[in-house]
């Protein structure tokens, strides 16, 4: 049973996390997930001290504030103008994430939260804290609390896509649509947050990072529309976190490294066999050059007029090994022809008409 | 070579580029006489900066040869100079107009040497001609549109080379520096330089320019104003969409 | 227990000496990063690190059976993952429709993941393997535990950082400022591309042990982005950068030291952050209060008769 639920909340935070993770890949601020993973805990922390108690759940929404805090304090840094936001985002995260250090190490709230769980998280014993209400026990605590942050998500994308969309691929049209762009971005950086908060807990920071970006960076690689990237990083998402968690049984050590290490080989995987990953890519790009080459040759001729093989090559500004290899190509394939002593070249008879 | 023939300032022959599927340049071929001051128009996406890029060997090139007066300009960079567009850097860089300018004469310093008093004299030499050595201290985020050209300007005077590349030295800038920016390409050119300038504004092209390059991903026409630029190669350029405040241009 | 009791201690000055000495190499480097607009780009390299870190960790006790954790042989190992982590992530943007955000993330999961794993794994191994307990401090720093063999290495490393950037600084100053220009100019892009990249990663690995793979970035991009607001000349903002960094790392180290159980790391980027406020809000000029001043006085004064030209 434990088994099951393990599985289960790593399978919920997957999914949640690759979901609201497309939307920053697409919109280019990947790395925001890194931000907010490492600020929001001195969030849990701040919470933790005034609430004093663990199991409230009002403890996720204080820390998602500060998840929202610091996109607030980027963007007024970045609206100084004198610093850009990649910097911004570079001085606001390690200050926050050093607060929360600092307030864990000295231990002024009793705070039971140790370094490693703040980088992997603590999935193995996430099952063993349930949720009880009025008796009940309705399951692991962190199960709902990343069901709630997966719910939120899937509200969000199914009540304002149109708008997510637009504010994503084109911010400006988004304003001149009469969308209010700042607000649908902060209320969705807002779930966004409360996303991280809720996985980080059984995910730990790194792994939060990993299936946000990972997953959507693979499933861009395969397909085109939005609607297909948040379903292929979904699969992606979940097929990282069954893989890292049989690792980490394999091993027996804790899975958040080797689910964000399977979520990176999907990538890699992606990346290796995607039609836009880089060997389809590459074989296309070469294919293309070569086509050039050859045409280039052809272009350099007039029909019926041959040219010494020195003065082409020379216009072409080719090593001698190159251009012999795209003429014996050409010879082939496109009609070109040197003469006997191969000292000069032409398009033969047919080549000019068509 | 045997019999004596007068060198072309710039030669440029096959020149292709290619970002990925199609070529953004093809098949290139360019001429132009030592004191020749050539205009590059072409549609968006023409590849205009793409052929001074290549020319100056900054984008990787699939093929092409060019020769300034008759030696390749990868081996012997003194005679080149370049102005890139003004938006492609960061004004905000934490440098004075001088050190900017001063740039100009870190290609015949070569690696490791530092600049010293006879190059910074050079640059204040080049504001001057510019109109700008008041602001030679000056932090360049402080400049305005037309003072910022002006810099890239000295620069690339600097650089005392035999052919200019300039990518839209005219674009967004006052009236007053269009002036002395055209003034500034007649004098160079008065002194046998060599200009290739990528142009926007069509109307202006007669005014400014004595040569023509009509480039739409391949090289249409080369020639003077007079021969090449007229409303049927441009008609055909822009595929029939040259606005008509086009001056009707002589016909040949 | 008072300051100067704390500072006459032999170890507490080794360790002050190599966190100074830390924040002044990353300050400086990190300039060029901050000017390219990458400095997140520091974040990556010092995650990714920790893979390097651990992996020659591994390798070096696999080879001869005991394992080394001395900078000496750890150093390479970041340089190595450092570079890799970033050459990917380069070509991804360069290949694919990713662009440079996404390809940065996918790295740093990939290599700091891949560095938590391997780490976790050589914890598990039994019989253990000696020394391993430390490698846990490159995750959050342990500034304490320099040695003076460790501070030699940061010197010497930092001393190579500093003569490369005084001998190419000329090329490194055009190349962040106008790279097509550069090129146009003979100086290879590549060449100085895998230059900057190169020491930036030398300014991440020096760091990392004193202030952990996870906080590295904000000595790299903090001290950088006060100082830039107090000048407008790139040697200048260097040289205030070190400055910068170095009285974060040595005052962190010092009061990491008079407070038991406060960690260095932490203290050293707050105080960081503390001077990059203080330079956002009162830097002459660029700074919030002097703009503020400076609109309110332009308000005063009657309107130009003519429009502003450009």
């Amino acid at each position: 049973m434990i088994e099951f639920w393990t599985l289960a909340i790593a399978a919920v935070t997957a999914l949640a996390c690759a979901l609201s993770g497309s939307f920053l890949v697409l919109k280019r601020e990947a790395l925001v997930s890194e931000g907010l993973a490492h600020a929001v805990l001195p969030g849990i922390v701040i919470a933790y001290a005034l609430l004093g108690d663990r199991t409230s759940p009002l403890l996720l929404v204080g820390a998602a504030a500060m998840g929202l805090v610091m996109i607030l304090m980027v963007q007024a840094i970045r609206r100084t103008g004198v610093v850009d936001s990649t910097a911004s985002l570079g001085v606001v995260f390690p200050a926050l994430f050093s607060i929360g250090v600092l307030l864990t190490s000295l231990n002024l709230a009793g705070t039971h939260f140790h370094a490693d769980c703040i980088i992997e998280g603590n999935l193995a014993l996430a099952p063993l804290d349930r949720f009880v209400v009025g008796g009940h026990d309705l399951g692991p605590r962190a199960f709902w609390s990343v069901s709630t942050a997966l719910l939120l998500v899937c509200g969000f994308v199914l009540a304002l896509f149109k708008e997510l969309k637009v504010l994503t691929f084109d911010p400006e049209l988004a304003v001149s649509l009469g969308f209010r762009p700042g607000r649908v971005h902060v209320a969705w950086l807002a779930v966004v947050s409360f996303t991280v908060v809720a996985s980080f807990e059984a995910a730990g920071s790194i792994l939060v990072v990993a299936l946000m970006i990972a997953p959507p960076a693979a499933a861009i690689l395969w397909v085109d529309d939005v609607r297909h990237v948040l379903g292929l990083a979904g699969v992606f998402g979940l097929v990282s976190a069954f893989a890292g968690h049989e690792i980490g049984l394999a091993l027996d050590i804790a899975p958040a490294g080797p689910m964000a290490t399977s979520a990176g080989g999907l990538f890699l995987a992606s990346l290796a066999l995607a039609p836009r990953g880089v060997i389809v890519k590459g074989r296309a790009y070469r294919r293309s050059v070569a086509q050039m080459e050859e045409d280039l040759i052809a272009a350099r001729l007039q029909p019926g007029f041959p040219r010494p093989c020195e003065a082409v090559r020379s216009e072409l500004g080719w090593g001698l090994r190159r251009f012999e290899a795209v003429v014996a190509r050409a010879e082939s394939s496109a009609g070109l022809v040197r003469d006997v002593g191969a000292r000069t070249l032409h398009l033969s008879a047919g080549r000019g008409e068509n | 070579m045997i019999e004596r023939v007068e060198q072309p300032a710039l030669e440029v022959e096959g020149l292709t580029v290619t970002y990925g599927r199609e070529p953004a340049l093809w098949n290139a071929d360019l001429r132009l006489g030592q004191g020749a001051l050539a205009a590059v128009v072409g549609p968006n996406g023409a590849g205009k900066s793409t052929l001074l890029k290549a020319a100056l060997g900054v984008v990787p090139r699939v093929s092409g040869r060019v020769r300034v007066l008759g030696v390749d300009p990868a081996r012997k960079r003194r005679l080149v100079a370049y102005v890139p567009q003004r938006s492609s850097v960061d004004w905000d860089f934490p440098t004075s107009v001088l050190d900017v300018v001063t740039m100009g004469t870190y290609g015949r310093l070569g690696w490791f040497r530092r600049p010293g008093r006879s190059e910074r004299a050079a640059a204040m030499q080049a504001l001057e001609q510019m109109e700008m050595a008041d602001l030679a201290g000056r932090q360049i985020a402080e400049l305005s549109g037309g003072q910022q050209q002006r810099v890239f300007l000295a620069r690339a005077l600097v650089q005392d080379a035999e052919v200019y590349f300039m990518d839209e030295p005219f674009a967004g800038v006052d009236a007053v520096t269009e002036q002395s920016i055209a003034s500034l390409m007649g004098r160079l050119a008065q002194h046998g330089k060599t200009i290739l300038s990528v142009h926007h504004d069509l109307a202006t092209v007669p005014r400014y320019f004595e040569h023509a390059v009509l480039l739409n991903r391949a090289v249409q026409a080369v020639g003077t104003v007079k021969e090449v630029f007229h409303r049927s190669n441009l008609d055909r350029l822009y595929g029939g969409r040259v606005p008509a405040d086009v001056p009707e241009l002589a016909s040949v | 227990m008072s300051w100067p009791w704390v500072a006459l201690d032999p170890t507490l000055i080794v360790v002050a000496a190599g966190t100074s000495a830390v924040g002044a190499v990353s300050g400086a480097l990190g300039c060029f990063a901050y000017l390219r607009r990458q400095g997140l780009v520091g974040d990556v390299v010092s995650h990714s690190a920790l893979l390097g870190v651990v992996g020659a960790f591994v390798l070096t006790h696999a080879v001869t059976g005991s394992a080394s954790r001395s900078l000496a042989v750890l150093v390479p190992g970041a340089l190595l993952a450092g570079t890799a982590a970033l050459m990917l992530a380069r070509s991804v943007s360069i290949r694919t429709r990713l662009k440079d955000d996404a390809s940065l993330g996918v790295m740093l999961s990939i290599f700091f993941g891949g560095g938590l794993f391997l780490l976790r794994w050589v914890q598990r191994q039994s019989p253990p393997i000696p020394g391993h307990t430390g490698l846990e401090d490159y995750i959050f720093g342990m500034a304490a535990a320099m040695t003076r063999a460790d501070l030699w290495m940061i010197l010497a490393l930092g001393g190579c950082a500093t003569v490369a950037l005084l001998l190419l600084w000329k090329e490194l100053k055009v190349f962040t400022f106008d790279p097509d220009f550069s090129r146009s100019l003979g100086f290879p892009a590549r060449l100085l591309d895998s230059l900057t990249m190169a020491l930036l990663v030398m300014g991440v690995v020096i760091g990392i042990q004193t202030v952990g793979v996870i906080l590295m970035i904000a000595l790299l991009v903090t001290p950088a982005a006060a100082a830039r607001q107090w000048t407008s000349r790139l040697s200048t903002m260097v040289l205030l950068a070190a400055t910068f960094g170095a009285g974060a790392g040595a005052g962190g180290a010092l009061m990491s030291a008079s407070e038991a159980g406060l960690p260095t790391g932490p203290v050293v980027v707050l105080l960081a952050t503390a001077t990059f406020v203080v330079s956002l809000l009162l830097a002459p000029r660029r700074g919030v209060i002097a703009r503020a001043q400076s609109r309110r006085a332009m308000r005063d004064l009657p309107p130009p008769a003519a429009g502003r030209t450009s």
